[in-house]
């Protein structure tokens, strides 16, 4: 029995053990220190690698790295050329046509023809492929007739003739030549999709590359994989980084200790508020604005407190929008002062939007409190009890919403109760979509690099995400001449956003409170790193550690 | 050499001692305590969870759900993560601390200029985290208490009618308490809680829905024992109904085995809460119970220990206390230990 | 044996049919779409689910369901494009079944040991101490414990590893102990009590009266015929487990089921809970039949019927 016991114990322990040790060793692997090899974390898992189903911003960061499109964000934020050796403008803003390089080649070898461009982006308008991302391109030709299913996806007003490739919009589309950027809208070769079926995109060996690295090594699931140079890509001899390691690091504080212990080259630190104070004056943060913006949505459809304009001003004028983002955040947002996050896009002055557009929000609590009571009295309904609802997805809005409840509570006294509603994140969208909320706080993740990304949200009283459908005729006729009349224009295109935003501000139907940033642990040694507000928010092609 | 100088024969001193009984009669109440009694741990646990129990809802009067979750939106920054400051010079417990990312321990009282005296510190918004650890114990154990409750009713009842009346009811209702525990507890909790959206109340029908199962299966097994048992037979023949029968008879005999069951099953309840929170199906901000303190927290372990440290600590130590007075009263309940 | 055996398999598939059943339809009253992006209109949603088939009426899709079920098809993943959930569930399970053997060999080994150790020195103060630590180990909640392991081991002291999985060995110690915990502290518990009933037993007083070293008496009668019950954990140790993985894959960043289960739940991805929910029931539902089965070979007391 007593040796029978010893040899079971052995055993198990010893099969527990060679589980464990598998191919890589058995305590660890050495950290390999080449000088060409860069290493990253991703804080989720890849879902996919099919560019035209892609959702999530970190797929899209692996996609983007791989995959090239005609154009691509340079440092100073402005597309340029990848791709395309040139792209030209039809002066009503309606044609664009793109000549390719010529030579392209997938990673598999094979050519990479305009054809290939052609046919993604009609597979991405094809709703039998069920892409979440097809209103994207709503604006070239037969889009929504192909969405709706009367025209086929042949039909798309996107059209190959050898090397050029034409693009016919219905509209002009200031923005258009930013879509030429994403990942998510590159070529795909359409027999490579139709062998793969499918399983396209599914594994790293289930795609072709036309980027700067290819995937290997991810099988669907793991949690560990690399990006290996492209010699097939057009550019390689600039690319100066044979091999980035990846590896999914879901929790943050492990990050930054991976960061701290040298086996990862980046680490976000904007994930909580003690997080970012403590390492914000680490030497190696970087901040890099991202195009998102919090504001509070008010019910003005069904709220008969809310649809009083002097209640919705003195709200507004309670909000301590420094101190809330001291208190909240920790800082590792920033104070909102405009609807348009900060850092979007450059004026045709060369200004940073926002602070073009900026009408001017303050703090006064005397103002706040007296139009508060005044529109009370005219409201005449007694004490004001709204509930202030929020999504429970990260730290941040927690304790956002329970210093906005404190906040206003202490400022308007008994006048008013606050009652929180922290829901996850489907819940809270279903409630918003069905106007089931009283305040609300939202976040919003722009498209692309334009205002419009913004502004469109509330070009209509009833549009799809004009939450608290509230009806602002100055605001919807200056987002309806920026659109239109002068969607060539840019300077007036800008006047019209700063109308729109001054008017959003005088009728206080929102209530902007942070612009969003991302603040990160960079190795110093690592440079030629592109960040992107919006997009690819890193863009590594030429990438390299000194 | 004579034997009778070493040993004394003692005999019988009084004849009438040897015929009075020593141990006094005892109700099965008064043996249960006394047997309970030796056991240290679980007598230490029963004061523990009494003193807890007076806390909690004496504190109900002094310090509402309120006071707890405000703080001052123009001094939070003096006011936040201040560390636990006892006023008496007890390592880690007087007031210094490092400010997160900061490398040498402070008084940050002294350096905030806060006269204010802290004994557990305070939350990163600038809120005693004393008062609300109290005021999460207290949402925590009413969360317990109440699926517990549900629990009681339901899980007896359910026990009771499977086991008495037997036959196909009885298999039927056991096949879905089978179907009920092939699903992992994790799994029907969270859908629950999904389902009936986040709030004290949802969070406590999830808990109830699942734990009531093992209460029924030992309602159930005693029932079948007790059912053949002659007084409940003598009952039977009586003319009792059953749930007169139930009553009077069942359940006062098998109360042993419930409250037992009862004390596994808060703690068991106090945890799952803490689980939900984990993946933020908890309680609804800014009132928090332990688990969400606990799971709000956990990216402050690494600048602010003491802020998850303390929660845990509380929930781990009331759950402890229930388990080993559960284990005490199982003991004082077991027949075997009667001639003890 | 044998007609028990199928008898047990088939009340299991009657019950996995209700599982299914009763999931399903509780996915379909749960709020919002299977979809990630939030900005998708209401003609593109409609548009979605007449392309994935989600417009049809729920009974039809609840038959397609079971249908494909059937050929052992779960269904595509909406979060993971592309990815049928057998596949997603096939590649991780091994790694949860992995860290959950680990933890749950470790556990029993060390409860095991304490539970003698234990009950050998019955109310003296070794057994006290382990009382409480078995106690403690039951009301400290894996995730706790893993948190607290996490920044111990792996940030402040820096000795193990702090996240992944497949590298190393050393990679699945800190996890393996925040889980191996609970089942340690349920052994203890039980080999000591199921220990002392035996070590009163009239064969092991006999075995003492004959003059055995307690030593003996301990290792040729008592650890056996105590360890059988053990057996009938099994079930509720494997609960437990489930339970615990799915926070602390998550904590570690190790690509398991259950790190899955809970990043399917806030997007809805319902083939994927769905998928995880079955293969959880079916594992459960095994566990307890295998426990069943063998506490009824080794035990001839206890009868199949």
């Amino acid at each position: 029995m007593k040796r029978w016991q010893k040899w079971t114990a052995a055993i198990v322990v010893v099969a527990a053990i060679a589980g464990g040790g598998k191919a890589a060793g058995w305590w660890g692997k050495s950290s390999d220190s080449n000088k060409k090899t860069l290493h990253m974390a991703l804080p989720t898992e890849i879902q996919t690698l099919d560019t035209s189903k892609i959702t999530d911003q970190y797929s899209a960061l692996i996609a983007g790295n791989t995959e090239s499109n005609l154009l691509r964000t340079d440092a100073k934020g402005d597309p340029v050329p990848d791709l395309a050796k040139s792209y030209h403008v039809s002066d009503d803003g309606l044609t664009y046509t793109v000549t390719l390089r010529s030579g392209l080649k997938w990673s598999d070898g094979s050519a990479l023809t305009a054809q290939d461009v052609v046919y993604s982006w009609q597979r991405l308008a094809d709703p039998k492929t069920g892409s979440q991302y097809a209103e994207l391109i709503s604006n070239v030709q037969n889009a929504k007739e192909i969405a709706d299913g009367q025209k086929p996806a042949s039909e798309l007003g996107v059209n190959a003739d050898g090397n050029t490739i034409t693009f016919h919009l219905t509209a002009p589309t200031p923005q258009f030549k930013y879509l030429l950027t994403f990942g998510t809208l590159a070529p795909q070769k359409q027999s490579y999709v139709a062998k793969q079926g499918g399983k396209y995109g599914t594994t790293s060996a289930k795609q072709i590359y036309s980027g700067a690295y290819k995937l290997e090594g991810w099988n669907g699931t793991n949690n560990e994989f690399k990006m290996v140079k492209n010699e097939h890509y057009w550019d390689a001899k600039n690319v100066k980084t044979e091999q980035i390691d990846w590896q999914v690091v879901k929790n943050p504080e492990t990050a930054i200790k991976l960061y701290k212990q040298g086996k990862i080259d980046r680490a976000s630190v904007s994930n909580s508020a003690e997080m970012y104070q403590a390492n914000k004056n680490n030497k190696a943060a970087q901040s890099v604005p991202v195009a998102a913006a919090t504001y509070l949505d008010y019910n003005q459809k069904d709220n008969v407190f809310l649809k009083n304009k002097k209640i919705r001003q003195a709200l507004n004028l309670a909000t301590n929008r420094k101190d809330l983002n001291q208190q909240a955040t920790g800082g590792s947002r920033d104070a909102a002062q405009s609807l348009v996050s900060r850092g979007l896009v450059k004026t045709s002055q060369g200004e940073d939007l926002s602070n073009y557009v900026k009408p001017g929000y303050r703090y006064d609590k005397q103002e706040a409190q007296r139009l508060f009571k005044e529109g009370l009295a005219e409201v005449n309904q007694g004490k004001m009890k709204v509930t202030l609802e929020t999504d429970a997805d990260a730290p941040i809005s927690k304790s956002t919403a329970d210093y906005l409840k404190q906040a206003y509570e202490s400022t308007f006294g008994n006048d008013l109760q606050i009652t929180e509603k922290i829901v996850p994140f489907k819940q809270r969208l279903k409630d918003a979509q069905a106007g089931d909320f009283d305040i609300m706080v939202t976040n919003w993740t722009g498209d692309y690099q334009d205002g419009a990304t913004f502004y469109d949200l509330f070009a209509t009283t009833d549009s799809g995400f004009n939450f608290g459908h509230f009806d602002n005729p100055t605001y919807q006729a200056a987002i309806k001449k920026a659109n239109t009349q002068d969607a060539n224009q840019p300077a007036e295109r800008e006047q019209d956003f700063k109308t729109a935003e001054k008017a959003l501000m005088d009728d206080a139907n929102i209530n902007p409170i942070f612009s969003w940033k991302n603040t990160a642990l960079v190795r110093s040694n690592v440079a030629g790193v592109v960040n992107n507000p919006v997009g690819l928010s890193m863009d590594l092609t030429h990438a390299y550690r000194k | 050499m004579a034997a009778s100088q070493d040993f004394t024969l003692v005999g019988i001193q009084n004849e009438a001692a040897t015929e009075t009984i020593n141990k006094p009669a005892l109700t099965f109440w008064q043996s249960v305590w006394h047997r309970l009694k030796k056991n240290k741990l679980a007598v230490l646990s029963l004061y523990f969870l009494i003193a807890i129990g007076i806390f909690a809802l004496g504190s109900t009067a002094v310090l509402s759900q309120n006071a707890a979750n405000q703080f001052n939106t123009n001094q939070a920054s003096k006011y936040k993560n201040l560390p636990p400051k006892s006023g008496l010079p007890i390592p880690y417990w007087n007031g210094t601390g490092k400010e997160a990312g900061a490398v040498d321990r402070t008084d940050l009282y002294e350096a905030r200029d806060v006269s204010q005296k802290f004994i557990l510190g305070t939350d990163n918004l600038g809120r005693s985290l004393a008062k609300r650890i109290t005021v999460g114990l207290r949402i925590s154990l009413f969360v317990a208490l109440a699926a517990t409750f549900i629990d009681l009713l339901f899980g007896v009842t359910y026990g009771l009618v499977s086991g008495w009346f037997g036959g196909w009811i009885d298999t039927v209702m056991q096949r879905i308490i089978e179907i009920i525990s092939a699903i992992p507890t994790l799994v029907v909790v969270t859908l629950l809680a999904l389902l009936f959206g986040s709030g004290i109340g949802s969070i406590i029908l999830a808990i109830a829905m699942t734990n009531w199962v093992a209460m029924a299966r030992q309602v159930r097994n005693q029932t079948l024992t007790l059912k053949e048992r002659d007084f409940v037979l003598a009952a039977k023949t009586l003319g009792s109904s059953g749930p007169k029968i139930a009553y009077r008879h069942l359940v006062p005999n098998m109360a042993g085995t419930i409250i037992v069951q009862v004390m596994m099953t808060i703690p068991a309840a106090i945890m799952f809460e803490a689980v939900l929170s984990a993946i933020n199906l908890g309680v609804k901000a800014p009132t928090a119970s332990l688990g969400t303190l606990i799971a709000d927290s956990q990216s402050m372990l690494e600048y602010y220990p003491y802020q998850i440290l303390l929660p845990a600590f509380v929930l781990v130590f009331v759950s402890l206390a229930f388990i080993l007075l559960g284990d005490g009263l199982r003991d004082a309940f077991d027949p075997k230990m009667l001639d003890e | 044996m044998a007609r028990y055996i199928l008898k047990r398999l088939l009340i299991l598939i009657v019950t996995l049919w209700i599982v299914v059943t009763a999931t399903f339809f509780l996915m379909q009253v749960l709020p919002g779409t299977p979809y990630n992006n939030p900005k998708l209109s209401a003609s593109a949603i409609a548009q979605l689910n007449s392309s994935y088939g989600l417009d049809k009426p729920v009974l039809v899709q609840y038959g397609d369901y079971l249908l494909n079920l059937l050929h052992g098809d779960f269904g595509t993943s909406f979060q993971y494009q592309n990815q049928s959930v057998s596949t997603l569930i096939g590649q991780r399970l091994p790694v949860s079944a992995q860290l959950g053997l680990q933890a749950l060999v470790v556990g029993v080994l060390v409860g095991l040991w304490f539970g003698a150790l234990s009950a050998r020195h019955q109310n003296q103060k070794l057994d006290g101490f382990l009382g409480v630590l078995s106690t403690l180990g039951i009301s400290t909640p894996s995730f706790i414990l893993a948190i607290m392991l996490l920044f111990l081991f792996g940030y402040d002291l820096g000795w193990l590893p702090v996240s992944g999985w497949g590298d190393s060995f050393s990679q699945t110690i800190l996890p393996t102990l925040a889980l191996a915990v609970g089942p340690a502290a349920i052994t203890t518990r039980f080999v000591r009590s199921e220990m002392i009933d035996v070590l009163h037993s009239d064969y092991i007083q006999l075995a003492r009266a004959k003059g055995i070293g307690e030593d003996q008496v301990i290792r040729k009668h008592a650890y056996r015929n105590s360890m059988i019950p053990i057996l009938t954990l099994m079930g509720p140790m494997t609960a437990n487990l489930l339970t615990g993985s799915t926070l602390v894959e998550n904590i570690f960043s190790i690509p398991g089921i259950g790190q899955q289960f809970v990043s399917s739940i806030p997007t809805k991805d319902y083939p994927v809970i769905m998928g995880t929910t079955i293969v959880y029931a079916l594992m459960l539902m095994v566990m307890i039949l295998i426990t069943d089965i063998c506490t009824a070979l080794v035990d001839p007391r206890v009868r199949l019927n």
